[in-house]
């Protein structure tokens, strides 16, 4: 199998961009974008294997998101996190097909565990 | 036993930790681990949810205080964990749960329907005058404001002109400025860090709101409605709280929010901001917390009427507060204005006048005239709003007769218990009764609200006025003892509120009772009594019976607490027939151990199966291995012996049950009346715990790690624990749910497991019939010598309450189970 690579989408790039550093750091592929746009454009340009996808975000949000992955690009396993958790939004995710839900903050080996499995998962 | 237990663990922690998981597990054991995890964290949330059940089972019953923006915040979070509980199980189950999603949302959806009628209103209008309100305009005036328009408009009363800057305004300004997070707060400050974090959280926040920018909408809104109430008429204003709720006959809030006499119109809107900052002193904050009301409920609209210059007031009562039968009307009249009488810093002048006869009331201050409107307007008051009123009144200088206000007789919750017959002599004897009913202790002083922290439970509040700070005390004193004050004061609305018996008015109180003396107060009887009086009856209930916001709790319990899916044989045990968060996560927790059964089952090689502990036990053991907690030396399967068992924690608490003087299967010396108790109990509705569980106890195990439920003898419990090299890791978290037996009986055994595990070293916390104990961050060997300790407790415990006759007897058999007198079991 080929080296995971991971897409993070978040509008918050005080998050992001730590994030990314700290990926990258245990060897994993890491790209990021800041909005749900973006993250679709990048998802057409190149492989990934799963998306991080922050529910809350203006513009297109992570629901909208997932909904549109699933269609454009089933083989991406998406990964919801949430600092603003419901469970109405929770229930809406997983029936979208979302790998898994997750809530803010995580420890970043929580992270990349779901990342690996969801990773694995689709292979 | 061949194996030595201190030896056999350290050996089997060496080989745990020499046989760790492989860097990188294929893609099997991943998912073999996953399952595990989410096994795992399953059974962690559904503790957190049976915990939050335990406190709403205490708050329902009045064991424990709350506050319904805590309990709010709290389900909002536990509604989560069951969301995370439905998704792993569903996960795990392949996607063959996803109906109980639909229930989940359902379920969500209804308590977030409740707290919706709560949430803050911010559209309306934010003037209303007085002449415009009606009794049905307490959402937006508050109910004493929407209580005088219904005097003023429909009584045929006259009352003071004015207006009502309503909660709509007070929502935008705090919200506004950002202040209602701020407030929300203050509820948790009180229940973490007390009431002398309260003080400075309290000034914090008043603070706050007394600098904060009021919304120029809301200034133009007053100056419009002083233009047009007052026109270029020269006034001075009364203003006054009047908040949701306020003044009802449940909670009557009395004299807890701030009053400001004399205002002229150009100070209105600071006054008004005042006013709105009280609803956030110390003493509100307080009461609301002790009612169990959120700050966001008790919404505050705020009254402005001309102020009356009153010859004479006071309040009348169109029936006696503790005689609500009789015909009387009581009336209370000062010269001057009310405030001082209602504060109850002064003694006034009480009249009780039967209608018809007047004139033979007496007094010194009310003529027959003033006395003849009194009584017809506190009875016709009495017909329109169809309870007894409590009326505040004034009469001007030029003689015109006003109604201030007009709210329900709080009247007091319990019966009153009848003081004990004695030849004895009284201490004192006097005063009036501001609630009746018999309370002993010792005395405690209060001469300022600095020492109303220091009171003791059950004392006797004596001081030499009344006040309304009391309310923060009144749970836990036996009774209240004032120099002066007036039964138809706000500290005798909120006496009566809490059912403390109370007797104001008793000159030479403070004088004469020294501080810890213990008296007996008959303030039916009017007199105190030196010593304890026994007392016929029983104690007074600790707390109000009953409010808006325990019966908001209640709705709010009822799609939380009730367990209807008891009996997983049957079709109703389904996710349709869930009906509470408890029924939800009851299935989930059910079904995960079912998965992970059949998972075993589907798995193809041998260690996953599960296996039938060949054990001499009196109860049928499944093993199911997650990783390295069974060793087998022959393959094949279906049944493992002690000696195949290499998970660490699980030798260790087999070795406890396994302990050879623990003679489980000699007959005890069963006490017939215990027996016939749990027989009792059993018949007059089965425990639902009892037939929760099957028969079958569960050990799910891995080289580290144990979870253990069983149901021995009448109870149920879980041993969940993890032992490895890793200190930090290292936990045993042991949860214990009585069944069977009376409540006396299954308390001496609460008693009984807690007074072990604390002498364990446990951190116990026991709530209703639920011990929850953890023990955490302990090194390897010690968690592996209390999982022994539990073992013990496991074989020892089953059917212990049938033992437990006494009181002493819970602390008689932790004593013998510290010493490892076995044979006593």
């Amino acid at each position: 199998m080929a080296d995971p690579r991971v897409l993070l989408v978040d509008d918050e790039v005080e998050f992001l961009e730590p994030m990314k550093a700290r990926i990258e750091r245990r060897g994993i592929a890491c790209n990021t974008a800041t909005n749900g746009e973006d993250a679709l454009r990048a998802l057409a340009r190149e492989r990934f294997d799963c998306a991080v996808v922050d529910v809350r975000m203006p513009g297109m949000d992570g629901i909208e998101l997932l909904r549109r992955i699933r269609r454009d690009f089933p083989s991406v396993a998406v990964v919801l996190l949430t600092g603003h958790a419901s469970v109405e939004l929770g229930v809406q995710g997983m029936d979208l097909g979302a790998f898994e839900y997750l809530l803010k903050p995580i420890e970043l080996d929580d992270l990349l565990d779901t990342v690996r499995r969801a990773v694995a998962q689709q292979a | 036993m061949g194996w030595s237990f201190r030896r056999g663990v350290d050996g089997l922690l060496a080989r745990a930790a020499r046989r760790r998981p492989p860097a990188a597990p294929g893609v099997r054991d991943a998912a073999f681990r996953l399952t595990y995890e989410r096994f795992r964290e399953i059974l962690s949330y559904n503790d957190v949810v049976l915990g939050l059940i335990a406190d709403l089972e205490d708050a329902l019953a009045g064991r424990r205080p709350f506050s319904l923006d805590v309990v709010r915040e709290r389900v909002r979070s536990v509604a989560l964990d069951a969301f995370v509980m439905v998704k792993n199980l569903d996960q795990l189950a392949g996607g063959a749960e996803s109906r109980l999603y639909d229930a989940l949302e359902r379920i969500d959806g209804e308590i977030n329907a409740l707290w919706a009628a709560t949430t803050e209103r911010l559209n309306g209008p934010l003037l209303v005058p007085l002449a415009a309100l009606r009794a049905g305009d307490a959402q937006w005036a508050g109910t004493k404001m929407a209580n005088l328009g219904e005097v003023a408009n429909r009584c045929g009363l006259a009352t003071p002109v004015g207006f009502v800057i309503t909660t709509v305004a007070t929502s935008r300004f705090l919200s506004e400025n950002g202040l209602w997070e701020r407030c929300d707060r203050l509820e948790a400050v009180l229940e973490e860090g007390g009431p002398s974090a309260l003080g400075q959280a309290c000034e914090e926040v008043g603070g706050a709101i007394e600098r904060a920018v009021i919304p120029a909408e809301v200034v133009e809104s007053i100056a419009a409605g002083i233009e047009m109430t007052f026109g270029s008429r020269r006034v001075r204003l009364a203003v006054r709280s009047s908040a949701v709720g306020e003044d009802s006959a449940e909670s009557s809030h009395a004299g807890l929010y701030a009053t400001l006499l004399d205002i002229a119109p150009e100070g209105l809107p600071a006054a008004w901001r005042s006013v709105v900052a009280s609803a956030f002193s110390p003493v509100a904050v307080t009461y609301r917390y002790e009612r169990g009301l959120s700050p966001r409920e008790a919404q505050m609209a705020v009254g402005c009427v001309e102020m009356v210059q009153a010859r004479c007031a006071g309040v009348a009562y169109s029936r006696p507060p503790d005689d609500p039968a009789s015909d009387v009307v009581v009336i209370g009249a000062t010269s001057g204005a009310g405030a001082a009488l209602a504060a109850g810093e002064t003694s006034a002048e009480t009249l009780f006048v039967v209608p018809g006869r007047e004139a033979r009331a007496g007094g010194a201050l009310l003529g027959d005239a003033d006395l003849r409107w009194l009584v017809s307007a506190a009875r016709g008051l009495e017909g329109h709003f169809g309870s007894a009123q409590d009326i505040e009144w004034a009469v001007d200088v030029s003689g015109n007769r006003f109604v201030l206000q007009s709210r329900p007789v709080v009247a007091f919750a319990p019966p009153p218990v009848p003081c004990p017959v004695t030849d004895r002599s009284p201490l004192l004897a006097g005063g009036n009764c501001a609630c009746p009913g018999v309370g002993s202790g010792p005395v405690f002083v209060v001469r300022g609200a600095n020492d109303l922290p220091s009171l003791p439970q059950g004392g006797v509040l004596v001081a030499h006025h009344s006040s309304p700070t009391f309310v923060s005390v009144m749970r836990r004193c036996a009774a209240i003892v004032t120099d002066v004050g007036s039964p138809t004061g706000h500290m005798a609305s909120l006496a009566r509120e809490f059912g403390v018996p109370a007797l104001v008015g008793l000159e030479g109180a403070t004088g004469k009772l020294r501080p810890g003396q213990v008296v007996t107060v008959d303030a039916s009887g009017r007199r105190v009594y030196e010593g304890d009086l026994p007392l016929e009856g029983a104690a007074r209930p600790i707390g109000p019976s009953d409010s808006p916001a325990l019966e908001k709790l209640r709705a709010l319990a009822s799609f939380v607490t009730p367990l209807g899916l008891t009996d997983p044989s049957v079709p109703g045990f389904a996710p349709e027939e869930c009906r509470s968060l408890h029924d939800l996560t009851r299935y989930v927790h059910e079904r995960a151990y079912e998965t992970v059964f059949h998972f075993g089952d589907l798995a193809r090689e041998d260690r996953h199966h599960s296996f039938k502990l060949d054990a001499r036990l009196p109860i049928v053991v499944r093993v199911f291995d997650v990783g390295g907690g069974v060793t087998l030396a022959r393959s094949g399967g279906g049944r493992v012996r002690v000696e195949e068992i290499s998970s660490v924690p699980f030798r260790a608490l087999l070795d406890g049950m396994l302990e050879p003087r623990i003679r489980w299967d000699l007959p005890r010396p069963v006490s017939v009346r215990g027996f016939l108790s749990v027989l009792g109990e059993s018949m007059a509705g089965p425990p639902a715990e009892t037939l929760q569980i099957g028969r079958l106890s569960y050990a799910i195990v891995s080289d580290c790690y144990l979870n253990f439920s069983t149901k021995a003898g009448y109870h149920f419990q879980t041993v969940d624990a993890y032992c490895g090299e890793s200190q930090n890791k290292n936990y045993v978290h042991f949860r214990f749910k009585g069944g069977a037996a009376d409540e006396m009986r299954r308390q001496r055994r609460i008693r009984f497991v807690s007074a072990v595990l604390e002498a364990l070293d446990f951190r116990v916390d026991s709530r209703s019939d639920l011990v929850h104990a953890r023990l955490d961050k302990y090194p390897g060997g010690l968690i592996a010598e209390r999982l022994v300790d539990l073992g013990h407790l496991t074989m020892c415990a089953r059917q212990l309450d049938m033992l437990m006759d006494a009181d002493e007897s819970a602390d008689h058999f932790a004593a013998a189970f510290l010493a490892g007198l076995w044979e006593r079991f």
